[in-house]
C-alpha cells in the first residue's frame, strides 16, 4: 500500500519538474491546475476502495477507509483552492468541509476501534469474511 | 335536548369550534393518556391499569358533549374542524361526525372503559405497554369514524393495524404470531389496494369537477343539505378539485403548471361523494361506469376483508381465538364495523351506479348470503367458544352487508343499527367467553358444562348476551335484523328468504353452545368450584347487558341518529326514492332493489 | 281505555321482583309465590275491568260510525280509489267487483272498533316503499309503536288466558315447593305470562312477535328448568329452534305484510285486506304476483304451526314435557301453543282471501290431530300422552279454523285450555303423590290411584268426559261444532269437507280411547306402584333432591295439599261448564244465545262468507251430535274393557298389530327422521363445510409460499459479507455514474438540431378565474 502510495507521490513529482525546484515548486502551485489533485484523489480514493473491497483484517480495512477519507479531503481542497484562483465566493467551503471530515474521520476511528474491540472479544477474529451474521 | 337547545340560542355557529374542536378532543385525549402513561413506573401495575381504565371512562364522558350537543334540525356533518395538513396533495386535517359516525364514535368510547377493565386479570406481562396500545388504538378508531377527508381516513385506517397487530402479536395464544401476520397481511393487502383507488379517484374527482362545474355544485346541494357550515366545507373542497383538474388540463395541454396557484385537488370525503354522485341532464354519471367500477372494487375489496364478507374471512377466526380478550372484543366491536361503515361513506354515495349495477350488487348479495349460511354452518361445527362467536361475526356481518345492498332506508338503517347491536353483543360475548377462560384456561368447549350451577349470574348474563346475538325481540339484535332484512325483502325477496334463515341457524349454534357450556350436570370436577362474577366483572358486563336491553326496547334515538346518514346515502345512490308518491320509481329497471324483480320467488 | 296496558305490566314487575330480589332479600316460599300469584290475579282483575269498559265502547254508534270511516278510507288506499265512507248518509263505499249485492254490509255490518293503546314509538326505520300488491310503488314509513290493543279477540284471549295461569301459579306453589329455586321458577312464570299478554295484547304483527318469541324464550327457560337434567336442556333449544323454523316464516310474512300494507297494524291490515279479492286457488297462488296473501298466509301459518306445534314442527312439544307439570300446564298446553290459532283467527280476513292457504291449514290440522292421537294411543310416560293429545286437540282447532270457522277454534281453544290444563295439573297431583320421589312419570308404575286420590281422580273425570266430547261438557260444544262447520265447509267443496269430517269423526274416537285408556292406567286396575324404579336398589335417576337408596315399601300414594288440588277443583268445574258459553245455534234453535259467536263476530271477517241465519232447531246437527257422543262412549268403554277388565289383551294386541304398533309407538319415525336425516345430516354438512376454509387459506397460503420460494433463490444475494456489499454498492455506483454520464455527456459535448423550447410563459395565474 505504501509502495503504491510512494510511486504516484514520484509520479506526481515528476509530472510538475522543470525549472528549479523552488522555483517550480512556486510555480506548481500558482499554476497548476485542479485536475491533477483530481487525479492523485481518484487514485488514492481507489486505493483505498481497493484495500476496503479486498482485506481481510478489519483494521486494514479501517485505514483504507481512511484513505478514502484522505482522497476526499483532497478534493475538497483541490476545489477550494481552484474556485480561489477563479474568485468564488464560497471558497473556504472546501476547507471547512474538510476539517469536518477530519473531526468525524476521528470520531469514527474511536468509534470503530472500539467496536473492533467489542467484536475481537466476542468472536475473537477481526477477519472481515468470518462476520457474517447478516447472511439471510 | 333541553340543554343542547339551550346552546344552540345561545351560540347559534357552534358546530364550528374552531381548528381544534370537542371532536379532536374526543379522538386525541385517548393519545394523550398513551403518552402519559410512558412516564408511569412500569412496576406499578396497579397503577396503570387503573390509569388507563379511569382515562377511557373520561374519555367516554368526554365524548358524551358529542350527543348533549347534537342539533336534531341538521342533517350531515357537525362539529366540523378543518386545518391544512399537507398541502402539496391538498390532504387537510378534516374532522365532522354525521349521525351514523357519531354512534360509532360513542361505541368506541363505550366499549374503551369495558376493555380495559376486562384486562385487568386476563393480562399477565407488559401492563404498561398493553394499555398504552390500548388507548393508542382506541384514538386511531374514533379518529377512523371522525375523519372528514379520505386521506386522513385512510391514515387512521392504516395506522390502526399496528396496535392491533401488536396486542395479538405479543399478548395472544399460542399461535399468535401465525394470526397476526395473517391478519396484518391480509388487511393491508387489500388497503394497498384501496389507496390505488383513493389516488385514481381523487384524479378523476379534479378532471370531473373541472369539466363539470354547475352539476358537480348541484350535486353538493344534494349532500350538505340544510348543513351550512358543511356546504362551506365541501365547496371548498369541490372548488380546491375544479382548480387542480383546471391547472392540469392546462398543463397537459401544453401550457405550463403553477402548483402555488392551484391547489393539487381535494380528499374531503363530502366533496368526493358530490362529485362521485353528480349526474348530467340526462341522469348519466358524470364518472363513467367503466372506471366506476374499477374504483368500486378497489374499495370493496379492502372493505369486504375487514368486515370480513365470504371468502375474505379467514383471517378472522384466527386472530379472534389468538388475540387477548380485549384484542377480541375490539376487532368484532368496532373494527369489523369499518367494513360496513366504509361501504356506507364511500362506496356507495362516491361510486353509486357501480354499487347498484345489477350484477356488482347480486355479487356482493351473494357473498353476504353465503356469509350467513356458511358462517352459521360452521360455528355449528366449531369446538372452540370463541371460534364459535367469530363465526358468528361472519354470519351476522354477512346479514349487515345483505342489509346495505337493498340500497334503501330500510336496508341501511336496518344494516347500521346491526352494526352497533353486534358492536356491543359480539363484544360482550367474547368478554364473557374471556372471563371463563381466565378461570378455567381452555376455551375448548368439551371442557365445559353444567356451568350454570356454579355460576348464575353469570350464566344468566351469557344468556342475555346469546338471545341478543340470536335476535330476540326487546334485545338489540332484532331491532337492526328485522328492519335490515325488511329492506332486503323490498329489494329482493330471494336474498331476504335466505338472509332470514339466519335467524333459525343462529338460534341453533348459540342455544347449542349454551347448551354444551352451561346446562346439565357439572360433569368435569374442575368446574365444579368456579367462582361467580367478581365485582368488577360485574362493572364492565352490567353497561353491556343493559345496553343490550336499552336498545332493543328502545332503539329511537339511534335510528334518529342513523337515518340522518342513511337518507343522505339513499338520496344519492336513489335521487326518486323519497318522492313522487305513487309513481314507479325511474330506476326501477336498473337498480336490483327494484319491486318489479321482487317476483323472483 | 288505558286499562288495559296496565295487563301486561303486572306479571312484568312480579318478574323483576323475584327474579332480581327474591333471593338476596331472601323471600320465602310463601312471598314468592303470593307475590307471582297477585301479580297474575291483578293482571286478571285489570282484564276484566278492561273488557268490562271495552263491550259497553264497542256497541257506541259513534265509535261504529268512525272505524267504518276509517276503514272505508284505508280500503280506499289500499285499492288506489278516492271513495270514502259517508257517515251521514251511510251510503256504502264503493264496493269492489266481487262482492255481489245479495250480502251487502256497511251499514248493517258490526266492524271491530279495538281500543288501541300506543305507549311509544318502539321501532322507527325510515321510509319504505311497498313492492306487492295493488299500491305497489308508494312509500310508507317504517314504524312499529309499543301499543296494545283490546278487541273482542284479544279481550277474550287476556280473560282466559289470566284466568287459567292464576290457578296454575296456585298449583306450582304447592307442586313446586322445596324446590331450591323456587324464586327462579315464579320469576320465569311471570316472565312467560308478560311476554304471553303482549303476544296476545300486541297491536301489531311486530308486538305480537315480541310475545311471540319472549314466550319461546320462557319456554326455553322453563323446560330448561331442571338444571341437571341434560335431556331437559335438548328438550329447550329443540324447542327453541324448532320455533325459531316458524318464525322464520313469521318474519317473511312481516315482511310481505309491509310490502303489501305498508303498515303492521293489524286494525289497518285487517280493514284493508277485507277491500281485497279473493285469491285463486291451487298452486298458481303460491307466487308472490298471483297470490300475495296466500303466501302471506302460508307464511304466518308455518310460524302458528311452530308455535302450536303442527306437522312438521310437532316434535318439539312432548320433548317439552321435561319441564315442571305446571309449566306443561300452562304453556304446553293452555296457553302459549294456542298463539297460532290466535294468530290464525287474528289474520282470517287475510285467511279467508287465500284459500290455498286454507285448505293447507284444514289439512295439516287434521293430519296432525289423527296422527298424534295415533301416537297417544301407546305412549306410556302420562305428561307425554297428554303432550300428544294436546298436539291432537290443536289440530282441531286448526282445522276449525282453515275451514271458515275461525269461532269454532277460538272457542275450542278456550275449552281445551281449561280441561286441558286441569288434566295436566291433575297428572302433575299424580306425579307428585304417586312415587316417593315425586318424579314418577311412567304410567305402568301407577294403577288404581283412586283410591288414594279422590278429588284428583273425580276432577280428572270430568276433564275425561269434556275431552272425549261427552254432552254437556266443555269439548262437546266446541268439538262438535268445528266438526259440524268442517262438514258443511263454505270454503271447499263438500267432498273435501266429507273428508275432513271423517277424520275428524275418527279421531275424536280414537281420542276417546287413548284418554280413557290413561285414565284407566292411572286410576283403576292394578296397583303397580311399588315396581317403580324408585323401590330398586341403586337407581340411578338423580333429580338433584337426593334419593338414592331404594325407598320404603309401605310407601302410599297420597292426595295433593288443597293449594293444588284446589285449582283442579275450578277447573274441573270449567270443564264443565264453559261450554255453554258457545252452544251451537243450529242445536238450539237460537233458543239459547251462542255468546262466543256474538262476542267475537265483530273481528271475524264476513264479507266472503257471510252468516247464514239460523232457522229454528237443525235436527241434523244434533244427529250428527249424537253420533259422535255414542262413538265417543263406544271407544271408552272399549278402553275400559281393554285396561281394567281385560288387562291382559292390549300386550296380546300389540304383538298381533306388531307394525302399527311400532308406528304409533316410535311416533311414526319422525323424530327419527328429524334427528338423523335432517339435523345430523346438517351438522355433518356443517363440519364439511369448514373445509372451505382450509381451501381459501390454502389459496392465501399458496401466495406466501411463491413468495418464500422466490427468496430462496434471492435470498443467495445476502452473503453477509460486508465486503460483498461493499463491492456491489461501489460497483452500483460506477453503474450509477455511468448512466447519468453519457446523457449529460450527450448533452453538453454533442450538439443536436433540436430548437430550444420556448421560454415558458407565465400565464398560470392568468388562466385562472
Amino acid at each position: 500500500m505504501m509502495t503504491f502510495l510512494a510511486l504516484a507521490a514520484s509520479w506526481a513529482a515528476r509530472q510538475a519538474s522543470e525549472p528549479s525546484l523552488m522555483e517550480r515548486y512556486v510555480q506548481g502551485l500558482k499554476e497548476v491546475d485542479a485536475s491533477k489533485f483530481l487525479v492523485l484523489s481518484a487514485i488514492i480514493f481507489s486505493l483505498g476502495m481497493g484495500g476496503v473491497l479486498i482485506r481481510r483484517n478489519i483494521i486494514v480495512i479501517f485505514m483504507s477507509v481512511e484513505l478514502m477519507l484522505s482522497a476526499a479531503n483532497l478534493n475538497f481542497i483541490a476545489f477550494a483552492r481552484y474556485w480561489q484562483t477563479q474568485g468564488g465566493l464560497y471558497a473556504y467551503n472546501g476547507h471547512v468541509m474538510t476539517i469536518f471530515v477530519i473531526v468525524v474521520a476521528a470520531a469514527e476511528a474511536a468509534l470503530g476501534l472500539g467496536l473492533l474491540l467489542a467484536l475481537y472479544r466476542n468472536r475473537e477474529t477481526i477477519a472481515a469474511d468470518e462476520i457474517n451474521l447478516l447472511k439471510w | 335536548m333541553i340543554l343542547s337547545n339551550m346552546f344552540l340560542a345561545a351560540e347559534p355557529a357552534r358546530l364550528f369550534i374552531g381548528p381544534i374542536g370537542i371532536l379532536s378532543l374526543v379522538t386525541w385525549l385517548p393519545l394523550v393518556g398513551a403518552l402519559i402513561l410512558l412516564f408511569f413506573d412500569k412496576r406499578g401495575v396497579d397503577l396503570i391499569k387503573r390509569f388507563a381504565t379511569l382515562w377511557m371512562a373520561v374519555c367516554f364522558l368526554a365524548s358524551l358533549p358529542l350527543v348533549l350537543l347534537w342539533n336534531y334540525e341538521t342533517r350531515g356533518l357537525q362539529y366540523m374542524e378543518t386545518a391544512d395538513w399537507i398541502p402539496a396533495i391538498g390532504a387537510k386535517y378534516q374532522m365532522g361526525v354525521d349521525g351514523l359516525a357519531l354512534t360509532l364514535v360513542l361505541l368506541t368510547t363505550f366499549l374503551g372503559p369495558i376493555v380495559a377493565l376486562c384486562s385487568w386479570s386476563y393480562i399477565e406481562k407488559r401492563h404498561k405497554e398493553y394499555y398504552a396500545l390500548l388507548l393508542i388504538m382506541q384514538s386511531f378508531m374514533i379518529g377512523v369514524f371522525a375523519a372528514a377527508d379520505l386521506f386522513l381516513f385512510y391514515v387512521f385506517f392504516e395506522v390502526m393495524l399496528v396496535p392491533m397487530y401488536l396486542l395479538i402479536g405479543i399478548w395472544g395464544g399460542e399461535r399468535r404470531l401465525y394470526s397476526a401476520i395473517k391478519f396484518f397481511v391480509y388487511t393491508l393487502v387489500g388497503s394497498l389496494l384501496m389507496l390505488v383507488a383513493v389516488f385514481k379517484f381523487y384524479f378523476t374527482a379534479a378532471e370531473t369537477a373541472a369539466k363539470y362545474p354547475t352539476e358537480v355544485k348541484a350535486a353538493v346541494e344534494a349532500v350538505v343539505g340544510n348543513n351550512a357550515p358543511m356546504r362551506g366545507m365541501v365547496l371548498e373542497g369541490v372548488e380546491a378539485a375544479r382548480r387542480a383538474g383546471v391547472a392540469r388540463a392546462a398543463q397537459t395541454g401544453g401550457g405550463g403548471y403553477d402548483a402555488e396557484a392551484a391547489p393539487l385537488g381535494t380528499f374531503n370525503i363530502y366533496a368526493l361523494q358530490a362529485i362521485g354522485g353528480a349526474r348530467d341532464g340526462q341522469g348519466k354519471p358524470l364518472v363513467p361506469l367503466s372506471l366506476q367500477l374499477w374504483l368500486f372494487a378497489g374499495f370493496a375489496l379492502a372493505l369486504a376483508i375487514k368486515v370480513p364478507m365470504v371468502p375474505f374471512h379467514t383471517w378472522l377466526p384466527d386472530a379472534h381465538v389468538e388475540a387477548p380478550t380485549a384484542g377480541s372484543a375490539i376487532l368484532a366491536g368496532i373494527l369489523l364495523k369499518i367494513g360496513t361503515y366504509g361501504f356506507i361513506r364511500f362506496n356507495f354515495p362516491m361510486f353509486p351506479d357501480a354499487a347498484m349495477d345489477p350484477t356488482v350488487a347480486s355479487v356482493m348479495a351473494t357473498l353476504a348470503i353465503l356469509g350467513i349460511v356458511y358462517g352459521s354452518m360452521v360455528a355449528l361445527a366449531q369446538r372452540d367458544m370463541k371460534k364459535t362467536i367469530a363465526y358468528s361475526s361472519v354470519a351476522h356481518m354477512g346479514t349487515t352487508m345483505l342489509a346495505l345492498f337493498a340500497f334503501n332506508p330500510n336496508g341501511i338503517n336496518g344494516a347500521a343499527l346491526q352494526m352497533l347491536s353486534h358492536g356491543v353483543t359480539s363484544a360482550a360475548l367474547f368478554i364473557m367467553i374471556g372471563i371463563l377462560y381466565e378461570r378455567r384456561h381452555t376455551r375448548q368447549i368439551a371442557e365445559y358444562g353444567g356451568i350454570v350451577n356454579t355460576m348464575p349470574a353469570f350464566s344468566a348474563m351469557f344468556m342475555i348476551a346469546t338471545m341478543a346475538s340470536v335476535g330476540l325481540p326487546l334485545l338489540n339484535g332484532f331491532v337492526g335484523e328485522f328492519i335490515g332484512l325488511r329492506g332486503v325483502f323490498e329489494a329482493n325477496i330471494v336474498w331476504a328468504f335466505w338472509g332470514t334463515t339466519g335467524i333459525i341457524l343462529g338460534a341453533a349454534y348459540m342455544l347449542w353452545l349454551y347448551e354444551r357450556v352451561f346446562l346439565g350436570p357439572v360433569k368435569n370436577p374442575k368446574n365444579a368450584d368456579l367462582p361467580d362474577l367478581s365485582a368488577r366483572e360485574w362493572a364492565y358486563l352490567a353497561p353491556l347487558v343493559a345496553a343490550m336491553i336499552v336498545f332493543g326496547v328502545y332503539p329511537k334515538p339511534l335510528v334518529t341518529f342513523v337515518n340522518g346518514t342513511t337518507e343522505v346515502v339513499v338520496r344519492q345512490m336513489r335521487p326518486n326514492y323519497f318522492g313522487d308518491q305513487g309513481k314507479p320509481d325511474e330506476e326501477k329497471a336498473a337498480a336490483p332493489g327494484a319491486p318489479d324483480t321482487a317476483t323472483r320467488n | 281505555m288505558y286499562l288495559v296496558a296496565l295487563v301486561p305490566f303486572f306479571p312484568l314487575l312480579g318478574f323483576i321482583v323475584n327474579g332480581l330480589f327474591a333471593k338476596r332479600l331472601g323471600f320465602s316460599e310463601k312471598v314468592i309465590g303470593a307475590i307471582a300469584c297477585a301479580m297474575v290475579a291483578a293482571s286478571f282483575v285489570c282484564s276484566a275491568a278492561a273488557v268490562y269498559e271495552f263491550s259497553r265502547h264497542a256497541r257506541d254508534n259513534k265509535v261504529q260510525a268512525a272505524a267504518k270511516q276509517r276503514e272505508a278510507e284505508l280500503q280506499a288506499r289500499i285499492l288506489g280509489q278516492g271513495v270514502a265512507y259517508d257517515a251521514k248518509t251511510d251510503t256504502k263505499r264503493e264496493a269492489p267487483e266481487h262482492k255481489s249485492d245479495d250480502h251487502k254490509e256497511g251499514a248493517h255490518e258490526v266492524v271491530a272498533t279495538p281500543y288501541v293503546v300506543t305507549l311509544f314509538e318502539w321501532m322507527p326505520g325510515g321510509t319504505l316503499r311497498l313492492t306487492l300488491g295493488a299500491s305497489a310503488g308508494q312509500t310508507a314509513e317504517f314504524s312499529v309503536k309499543w301499543a296494545y290493543q283490546l278487541d273482542q279477540l284479544s279481550g277474550l284471549y287476556i280473560l282466559f288466558v289470566t284466568f287459567v295461569a292464576f290457578f296454575i301459579h296456585l298449583f306450582a306453589i304447592g307442586y313446586m315447593h322445596g324446590d331450591p329455586s323456587f324464586h327462579r321458577f315464579f320469576a320465569y312464570l311471570n316472565l312467560f305470562m308478560f311476554m304471553m299478554l303482549n303476544l296476545v295484547l300486541g297491536a301489531n304483527f311486530l308486538m305480537t312477535f315480541v310475545g311471540w318469541e319472549g314466550v319461546g324464550l320462557a319456554s326455553y327457560l322453563l323446560i330448561g328448568y331442571y338444571l341437571k337434567k341434560p335431556e331437559a336442556g335438548t328438550a329447550a333449544k329443540k324447542a327453541f329452534v324448532m320455533n325459531r323454523v316458524g318464525d322464520f316464516g313469521l318474519m317473511l310474512a312481516m315482511m310481505a305484510t309491509f310490502a303489501v300494507f305498508g303498515t303492521l297494524d293489524y286494525a289497518d291490515v285487517m280493514a284493508m285486506a277485507k277491500a281485497l279479492p279473493q285469491e285463486p286457488f291451487g298452486l298458481a297462488a303460491l307466487s308472490f304476483t298471483t297470490g300475495t296473501l296466500t303466501v302471506i298466509a302460508l307464511l304466518i301459518f308455518l310460524g302458528a304451526a311452530g308455535k302450536s306445534a303442527q306437522i312438521p314442527l310437532y316434535t318439539w312439544l312432548p320433548d317439552a314435557m321435561a319441564g315442571p307439570t305446571p309449566v306443561s300446564a300452562l304453556i304446553h298446553a293452555a296457553t302459549m301453543v294456542t298463539a297460532g290459532v290466535y294468530l290464525v283467527a287474528r289474520c282470517n280476513p287475510l285467511f279467508q282471501r287465500a284459500p290455498t292457504a286454507m285448505l293447507t291449514v284444514a289439512v295439516i290440522g287434521i293430519a296432525t290431530a289423527f296422527v298424534a292421537a295415533t301416537i297417544g294411543i301407546t305412549q306410556t310416560d302420562i305428561k307425554k300422552a297428554l303432550a300428544y293429545s294436546t298436539v291432537s286437540q290443536l289440530g282441531y282447532m286448526f282445522v276449525g279454523c282453515g275451514v271458515g270457522a275461525f269461532v269454532a277454534g277460538v272457542f275450542h281453544v278456550v275449552t281445551h285450555a281449561f280441561f286441558k290444563a286441569q288434566l295436566f295439573l291433575g297428572s302433575g297431583s299424580v306425579i307428585h303423590g304417586g312415587s316417593p320421589s315425586g318424579h314418577q312419570q311412567e304410567m305402568t308404575y301407577y294403577g288404581n290411584f283412586r283410591k288414594y286420590m279422590p278429588i284428583t281422580f273425580a276432577t280428572m273425570m270430568l276433564s275425561l268426559f269434556a275431552i272425549c266430547g261427552i254432552i254437556p261438557f266443555a269439548g262437546f260444544f266446541s268439538k262438535d261444532e268445528i266438526l259440524a262447520k268442517t262438514l258443511h265447509t263454505p270454503v271447499f267443496s263438500h267432498e273435501v269437507g266429507l273428508a275432513l269430517y271423517a277424520l275428524g269423526f275418527l279421531t275424536a274416537g280414537v281420542t276417546a280411547f287413548y284418554m280413557t285408556r290413561l285414565m284407566c292406567l292411572t286410576f283403576f286396575g292394578k296397583e303397580r306402584f311399588l315396581e317403580g324404579p324408585d323401590f330398586q336398589e341403586g337407581h340411578s335417576e338423580d333429580h338433584g333432591d337426593g334419593h338414592h337408596a331404594p325407598a320404603s315399601k309401605d310407601f302410599h300414594p297420597h292426595e295433593s295439599p288443597l293449594v293444588m288440588t284446589l285449582p283442579l277443583m275450578v277447573l274441573g268445574a270449567f270443564a264443565v261448564v264453559a261450554g255453554f258459553a258457545g252452544v251451537s245455534e243450529e242445536l238450539t234453535g237460537g233458543a239459547f244465545p251462542n255468546y262466543v259467536h256474538h262476542w267475537l263476530a265483530p273481528v271475524m271477517d264476513a264479507t266472503l262468507y257471510p252468516e247464514k241465519p239460523v232457522a229454528g232447531v237443525n235436527w241434523t246437527e244434533w244427529l250428527l251430535a249424537g253420533a259422535s257422543v255414542v262413538w265417543a262412549l263406544v271407544m271408552m268403554g272399549l278402553a275400559y274393557f281393554l285396561y281394567v277388565i281385560r288387562p291382559e289383551l292390549p300386550e296380546k294386541l300389540a304383538q298381533t298389530l306388531r307394525p302399527l304398533y311400532t308406528l304409533s309407538y316410535r311416533k311414526w319415525f319422525w323424530d327419527e327422521f328429524i334427528d338423523v336425516y335432517l339435523v345430523g345430516a346438517f351438522k355433518k354438512l356443517s363440519l364439511g363445510a369448514w373445509g372451505v376454509d382450509f381451501v381459501v387459506d390454502s389459496i392465501v397460503n399458496l401466495f406466501a409460499w411463491l413468495a418464500r420460494a422466490s427468496s430462496v433463490i434471492f435470498r443467495t444475494v445476502q452473503t453477509g459479507l460486508m465486503q460483498n456489499y461493499a463491492l456491489v454498492m461501489a460497483l452500483g455506483i460506477f453503474l450509477f455514474i455511468a448512466g447519468m454520464g453519457y446523457p449529460l455527456f450527450k448533452e453538453l459535448f454533442m450538439p443536436t438540431d433540436r430548437p430550444s423550447p420556448p421560454p415558458t410563459p407565465q400565464t398560470s395565474r392568468a388562466a385562472q378565474p
